[in-house]
C-alpha cells in the first residue's frame, strides 16, 4: 500500500454509488489508472470540478490491496474547457479519449503517449482543425506500430497510380490491384503528409479538399489496427 | 458457492441493476428471502404496478401516469417560461426550490459522444416543437455543471438562438454555507465569470 504522485489526463468517468465517481486516468510513468473520486458528485466537493474527462491533473494516488486506486488529492493544470463548448469538439476530443482509455496499458511508462495526448488535447482547445481526428490517430497508429504503408502498392510495389487504401492490410494499392478505400490524389496527399509528421502544416489548413475521407481512412483503419469501435465516431467519419 | 437456480436467478437479476454489484445482490435477495411474505409481495407489486402505469408525459416528457404529467395538466403555472433538465429527478430537484413557476421539458439525458449519445437520442425535436408556438419567452437551460450538461447547454443554446427567445442558464458558482478558499478553480472561475451587481 502506498500514496504516489503522478500527472496524469482524465480519460473518462462513470457514476459511482451515491456520490462517487471511477475515474480511467493516463499518468505520465504509471500507465493506465482506475481510481475512485469518493463524494466528487455532491456539489460540496472540493475536488468535482478538477475531474472532469479532458482535464490535465497533478494528483496524489494511494493505492491499497483492490483493484481500484483512490483519489487522495488533486490540483488542476489544465481544464481544457473550451472543448466542453462545442458538439463537434466534444465528439473529437471524445474519440481520442476513448481509443486511449482502450490501447493504454497498466503499469507501463507512459509517457511519450501521455505527451501525445496532452498536446492534442492543448492544440484542440485552441482550435478545431478539419484534418485534427485524422492527424491525430495517424500520430497514434505510427507510436503503438501500426503506421499505414503509403509508398507503393503492396501488391506489386509499384509506385505508380497508387488509387487505394486497404484499411485490414494498412496498404496502399495501385488501379491494377484495386481494393479497399478508393484515394483521390489530395488524399493520399494529406495521409502522407501526415505520415512524414507535417502535423503544424497539416492543422494550419483551412478546408483542405476530402478532409472527410482523410479523416474517415485514419479512423477506420485505427478502429481495425486497434480491433475496437469508437462510440464517439459516430457522426464525425462518413 | 453455488445457490439454488431460482435464488442465484435472483442474484444475478438484481446484479444488472445501476450500482449493484454481486455482493450487494446477494445482500438484498437474502434480505428478501427473510423477509415475511407480505413485504415482498408488496415491493413485487409496487415494481409491477411502476412499471405498468408509468410513462412520459407527451408534452414534457417527464415520468406520468397519465398522458399529461400533473405539472403539464396545471394551467396556472407560466406558460412563457421552459426549464429544460436532463432527467425527472431535475423536476424534482426544482420543484423543491419552489422558485419556478414555469414549466418544464426533460431531454432524458445529455450529450456524451463517448457513450453514443448525440443530439438524436435526446429530446431535442420535441423541445424544438414545444417552442414553434409564440407563447414562451424564456428557455432555461438547468443542466447539470459537468462536461456533458454544459455541452448539452451549449449545443442547445446555438440551435434555440434563431428562435428569438431569451435562453438563459442556471448560475453555477459557490455552494451556500462553503469557503471561498477551498473552491476548486473550475467552480471559482465560474462564479466569478457570472458575478452580478449587488447595486
Amino acid at each position: 500500500m502506498s500514496l504516489y504522485a503522478e500527472k496524469a489526463v482524465v480519460l473518462r468517468t462513470w457514476k459511482l454509488g451515491e456520490a462517487d465517481r471511477i475515474l480511467s486516468l493516463l499518468t505520465e510513468t504509471h500507465g493506465k489508472v482506475r481510481a475512485v473520486a469518493k463524494g466528487v458528485r455532491k456539489s460540496t466537493s472540493r475536488i468535482g470540478g478538477r475531474l472532469e474527462p479532458f482535464s490535465i491533473i497533478d494528483v496524489r494516488l494511494w493505492k491499497g490491496t483492490g483493484e481500484l486506486q483512490r483519489i487522495a488529492q488533486v490540483d488542476l493544470v489544465h481544464g481544457h474547457s473550451a472543448l466542453h463548448s462545442d458538439f463537434l469538439r466534444l465528439s473529437k476530443a471524445s474519440a481520442i479519449m476513448e481509443i486511449v482509455d482502450r490501447i493504454a496499458l497498466e503499469e507501463m511508462d507512459s509517457s511519450v503517449l501521455f505527451r501525445l495526448v496532452t498536446r492534442a488535447l492543448g492544440t484542440l482547445n485552441e482550435g478545431d482543425s478539419p484534418l485534427f481526428l485524422g492527424v491525430f490517430l495517424l500520430r497514434l497508429l505510427e507510436l503503438e506500430g501500426f503506421a499505414p504503408q503509403l509508398d507503393c502498392c503492396g501488391i506489386c510495389g509499384s509506385s505508380e497510380d497508387i488509387a487505394y487504401f486497404d484499411i485490414e492490410t494498412g496498404e496502399v494499392a495501385c488501379s491494377a490491384h484495386a481494393g479497399g478505400f478508393e484515394l483521390s490524389r489530395s488524399v493520399l496527399d494529406l495521409l502522407r503528409r501526415a505520415r512524414a509528421g507535417r502535423t503544424r502544416e497539416l492543422l494550419g489548413e483551412q478546408d483542405p479538399d476530402d478532409s472527410r475521407v482523410f479523416e474517415t481512412i485514419a479512423a477506420r483503419y485505427a478502429q481495425q489496427s486497434f480491433a475496437v469501435e469508437l462510440r464517439s465516431l459516430r457522426g464525425v467519419i462518413l | 458457492m453455488i445457490y439454488p437456480p431460482t435464488v442465484q436467478t435472483l442474484v444475478d437479476e438484481f446484479s444488472k441493476l445501476p450500482g449493484i454489484g454481486p455482493k450487494s445482490a446477494q445482500r438484498i435477495t437474502f434480505f428478501l428471502l427473510k423477509a415475511d411474505q407480505a413485504e415482498v409481495m408488496a415491493l413485487a407489486n409496487a415494481i409491477l404496478v411502476a412499471k405498468e402505469r408509468s410513462q412520459w408525459c407527451s408534452r414534457c416528457f417527464n415520468l406520468s401516469e397519465s398522458e399529461l404529467c400533473p405539472i403539464c395538466r396545471d394551467s396556472t403555472r407560466d406558460a412563457r417560461r421552459i426549464c429544460v433538465v436532463e432527467e425527472p429527478r431535475d423536476v424534482v430537484a426544482l420543484e423543491r426550490t419552489g422558485e419556478f413557476r414555469g414549466y418544464y421539458h426533460v431531454l432524458q439525458g445529455s450529450l456524451s459522444p463517448i457513450d453514443g449519445i448525440g443530439p438524436e437520442k435526446l429530446r431535442i425535436k420535441e423541445l424544438l416543437q414545444r417552442l414553434a408556438g409564440p407563447e414562451v419567452d424564456e428557455v432555461i437551460l438547468c443542466m447539470n455543471p459537468n462536461l456533458e450538461g454544459e455541452a448539452t447547454a451549449l449545443y442547445l443554446a446555438r440551435l434555440l438562438g434563431p428562435f428569438g427567445i431569451s435562453v438563459t442558464r442556471l448560475a453555477s458558482g459557490l455552494p451556500v454555507g462553503g469557503d471561498l478558499e477551498y473552491a476548486d478553480e473550475r467552480t471559482l472561475g465560474k462564479a466569478l465569470e457570472g458575478r452580478r451587481s449587488v447595486l
